[in-house]
C-alpha cells in the first residue's frame, strides 16, 4: 500500500514537472514554430491533447486529495501558467 | 530543423511522390485529400475508402528530428535519446515512456501496427481539415491495442494524424475523447 502510495506521489510530481515545462515552454514555441517543417509543425500543435488529458489527470488527483502540500503548490503554479499561456496554444490550434 | 540529407533519400526509399523535399505529394489521394479540404464537398464513399487505406499503408515521418532539451538522454530498449532521433523511434519513447499509454517492451513495429489498425478500425471517424498551413486528415478510432501492450496511462481512443502534404503519419496517440482532441471549426467529418 505505501509502495502504491509512493509510485503515485512520484508520478504526479514527475507530471506535474512535465506540465510546467510543456506549458511553460509555449512562448518560446511560439516564437520559432513557423521556422520548423510543416510536419514538425502539425505534430507539436496535434499532439497537444496529450497535455490537455495529463493536466485533466493532474486536476482530479488534486481534487482527490492526493497531491503532497508541495505538489499542491506546484499544481497552484501550474494553474497560473496555464491561464497565461492558454491563448498561445489556442492561437496555434486555429491557425 | 530536419535533417536535410535524409530528407530524399527516405522519402524516395519509402515510395513518398515527392519530388523533393518541402513539395506537397502528388500522390493522387493526397491531392484528393487536399482537394476535399480546398472545395469543401463531400466526398464519395469510394474515395472515403481510399483515404482511409491511403493513410493505413502510409509510412510513418522518415525524418531524423530534433529531441526536446527535456526529452535528451531518456533510453528505451538501450538506445537513448540524444539531441537527434528518427521520428519514429521519438514518437514511440514519448509514447511509452513519458505518457505511458504503451507498455515498456512495445517496438516501433508494434506501435505502427497499433496505428494502422486504429485507421483501419471501424466505426472509425474521419476527418480532414486545414491547420497552421498543413492539409491533414485524422481518425480518431476505438483503443483496441491488445492488453499486453497497453501502459497504466490508457486512453478509450487512438487519434491518428496523417499529412497530406507529405504523405507521412505524422503522429498517433491515446487520448480520453473526442472532445479533448482540439480539431479545428472549418473540419470536414468525411466518416
Amino acid at each position: 500500500m505505501a509502495l502504491v502510495s509512493h509510485d503515485r506521489e512520484k508520478r504526479i510530481g514527475e507530471r506535474l514537472d512535465r506540465l510546467l515545462c510543456e506549458w511553460g515552454s509555449l512562448p518560446a514555441i511560439a516564437a520559432e514554430i513557423d521556422d520548423w517543417d510543416i510536419v514538425r509543425q502539425l505534430d507539436f500543435i496535434e499532439e497537444w491533447p496529450i497535455q490537455e488529458d495529463a493536466l485533466a489527470d493532474i486536476a482530479r488527483h488534486a481534487a482527490a486529495g492526493a497531491l503532497t502540500t508541495t505538489q499542491l503548490g506546484r499544481y497552484e503554479e501550474l494553474k497560473r501558467v496555464v491561464a497565461r499561456n492558454r491563448p498561445i496554444i489556442q492561437r496555434l490550434q486555429n491557425s | 530543423m530536419y535533417g536535410a540529407s535524409s530528407n530524399s533519400q527516405a522519402y524516395l526509399g519509402r515510395g513518398v511522390t515527392n519530388e523533393r523535399p518541402g513539395a506537397p505529394s502528388r500522390h493522387p489521394v493526397d491531392q484528393l485529400i487536399r482537394e476535399l479540404i480546398d472545395s469543401r464537398r463531400a466526398a464519395t464513399p469510394d474515395e472515403v475508402a481510399r483515404i482511409v487505406e491511403r493513410m493505413a499503408v502510409a509510412p510513418f515521418d522518415p525524418e531524423i528530428v530534433p529531441v526536446r532539451l527535456k526529452d535528451r538522454g531518456i533510453v528505451y530498449q538501450q538506445r537513448a535519446l540524444t539531441n537527434r532521433a528518427s521520428s519514429l523511434f521519438y514518437h514511440l519513447v514519448k509514447r511509452v515512456i513519458v505518457e505511458q499509454q504503451w507498455s515498456e517492451g512495445t517496438t516501433e513495429s508494434d506501435y505502427l501496427h497499433d496505428i494502422r489498425d486504429a485507421i483501419r478500425n471501424q466505426p472509425a471517424r474521419l476527418v480532414v481539415y486545414r491547420r497552421h498551413g498543413g492539409a491533414v486528415a485524422a481518425v480518431c478510432a476505438p483503443n483496441t491495442v491488445v492488453a499486453l501492450r497497453r501502459g497504466p496511462e490508457e486512453h478509450p481512443w487512438i487519434f491518428v494524424i496523417y499529412s497530406a502534404d507529405r504523405g507521412v503519419i505524422v503522429s498517433g496517440y491515446q487520448v480520453s475523447s473526442l472532445n479533448t482532441v482540439s480539431i479545428p471549426e472549418d473540419r470536414q467529418w468525411l466518416l
